[in-house]
């Protein structure tokens, strides 16, 4: 990939441990522009880490980010495009974040130079933020909200958000993508957001990387990857019989009934739709879970 | 650096500026009842009062209000800048506050206020002539304002990642701060000269400030968001 491409966000062989606790290992990454990206990993994959790193919020041990080339550190050209709307904390340091809504919204429109301020009212509004109130008197949905909001008043051209969707109720969430959606073909500008509601979220992602134990397992387009993939049950001696040259990432049999899920181009499943066995698509989520689950999927 | 500066203006000097209304307003009352020893002493302790309030929100500063302009793009050098603009400007005004407090009942005659602890340590001792208060030891009050913003802010630092021992150091901070105050009040009210002790104070102040700002520097210039 490229790395001329203007407002591509790189990362090439980045690595970045917590004391012993290795939290990125030589990860390289890239972020081509107009894009929505969805990030995906279990808990401790290090997702939120990269974020950092790929903004420069957040240090690393070896490695390069750049932005068109540029590295981000300490670069305010580069930062200006980023924003990187995480998650509020109830609580900061010592004691609980007793920051207005409004001292955010302040600070936001201070620091990114594209702020939509007409906009952010707009959403105050929407999302009925007291901007008086406090962090830590706001609940799980109305900081996300805020998070939300941040994010997509920033206006920056690449703009990541972290778990946008906790504990947003479903009604939030969908208004969330919708919004997501509609900035995205107004602007054009990059999104990478990252989440574990993965089933809800997939339609929206254009491409979707694949975060595991600090390494990018998977970064392509959504549907090509989840194309790869797929459940044949059946007999088990028929199921073992096609599935041969395929890649089984995980087995279930109850008796002599036996699903395989696994991975292979459709021309490979040919020999498989002729058999006599089931063949079924996965989805994003199905997807995540044979590559990341690792076996503790497994009752 | 003009987002970070503009950033500290509202976010840390304007609740300054509150504080500092406050602190008029009580200066302004206990003045008029000089008199009065007890409100004399109030009124001679406000310096330190200034001077804890400068430490309690510097520690704010290298916090939150360090971390989010972090996570809003801002440059860890333009915000060290600022972090030292921010601290001088609060330092001399806050010195302001102080001359004006000591000078200006005496200007209008409702008596004479001394501020020992800061500013009178090679003045006459206090024998009912009115005090003498040489210009070159008005600094020295700036400089520990100066120094307890430095102070505060480090620790401040250091509680983000380790939020014991912040604790610890700042307790120390202050029992050590509390000694020097009582050791300075006691000292000033003998009768004795202190003129060769405003270089030593001033050479210490002014180290200790350099290692806060050094090792301010170090760790704003490596922050991270969390």
């Amino acid at each position: 990939m490229t790395t001329t491409m203007d407002g591509v966000l790189s990362a090439r062989g980045v690595c970045k441990s917590y004391g012993a606790l290795e939290v990125l290992k030589d990860l390289d990454l890239d972020i081509l522009p107009g894009k929505i990206y969805g990030l995906i990993g279990r808990n401790g994959a290090g997702k939120t880490t990269l974020l950092g790193v790929l903004t420069a919020q957040n240090t690393l041990d070896s490695g390069s980010v750049t932005l068109d080339g540029e590295p981000v550190w300490e670069n305010q050209r580069a930062l200006d495009k980023l924003c990187f709307s995480r998650e509020l904390q109830a609580s900061l340091f010592t004691g609980q974040n007793t920051l207005k809504v409004r001292h955010y919204l302040r600070s936001a429109a201070a620091f990114w130079p594209g702020w939509d301020q007409a906009y952010a009212d707009r959403l105050l509004r929407e999302f009925r933020l007291d901007p008086k109130k406090k962090i830590c008197q706001l609940s799980k949905g109305q900081m996300s909200m805020v998070t939300i909001l941040l994010a997509l008043a920033s206006r920056a051209p690449i703009t990541i958000l972290d778990e946008p969707a906790a504990g947003l109720d479903v009604v939030m969430r969908e208004r969330f993508y919708q919004l997501l959606l509609e900035d995205y073909a107004e602007t054009g500008r990059t999104f990478l957001v990252s989440t574990h509601i993965i089933e809800e979220a997939a339609s929206v992602f254009e491409d979707v990387i694949i975060l595991d134990e600090g390494k990018i397992l998977e970064s392509c387009p959504t549907e090509e990857l989840i194309a790869q993939f797929h459940y044949i049950s059946g007999h088990e001696d028929e199921v073992d019989r096609v599935c041969r040259g395929l890649q089984v990432l995980s087995t279930h049999q109850m008796g002599r009934h036996k699903t395989c899920a696994v991975r292979g181009e459709m021309v490979k499943l040919r020999d498989a739709e002729a058999a006599d066995v089931d063949i079924a698509p996965m989805n994003l989520q199905k997807v995540f879970v044979a590559l990341c689950g690792h076996g503790d999927e497994q009752p | 650096m003009t987002r970070c500066l503009r950033y500290y203006a509202w976010a840390y000097l304007g609740p300054m500026a509150g504080y500092a209304l406050l602190f008029g307003a009580a200066a302004a009352v206990f003045s008029q009842l000089l008199a009065v020893e007890f409100f004399d002493s109030y009124y001679q302790a406000l310096p330190i009062a200034i001077m804890v309030l400068l430490f309690v929100m510097s520690t704010t500063l290298s916090t939150y209000n360090l971390e989010l302009p972090l996570s809003m793009g801002a440059r860890r050098r333009d915000l060290y800048a600022a972090v030292l603009v921010t601290f001088l400007a609060t330092a001399l005004v806050c010195l302001a506050v102080t001359v004006l407090t000591a000078l200006v009942p005496e200007w209008l005659g409702w008596g004479v206020v001394a501020f020992p602890e800061f500013t009178g340590m090679d003045s006459a001792p206090r024998t009912g002539v009115p005090m003498y208060r040489p210009a070159a030891s008005w600094p020295m009050a700036g400089l520990f304002y100066l120094l307890s913003q430095a102070a505060g802010a480090c620790l401040g630092r250091v509680m983000t990642s380790h939020k014991v021992l912040g604790v610890i150091l700042m307790v120390l901070f202050w029992i050590l701060a509390s000694g020097l105050v009582a050791v300075v009040l006691i000292v000033s009210g003998m009768d004795l000269q202190f003129g060769p002790l405003v270089p030593i104070f001033y050479g210490v102040f002014a180290a200790l400030t350099l290692v806060c700002a050094l090792l301010l520097r170090r760790w704003v210039l490596q922050a991270t968001v969390r």
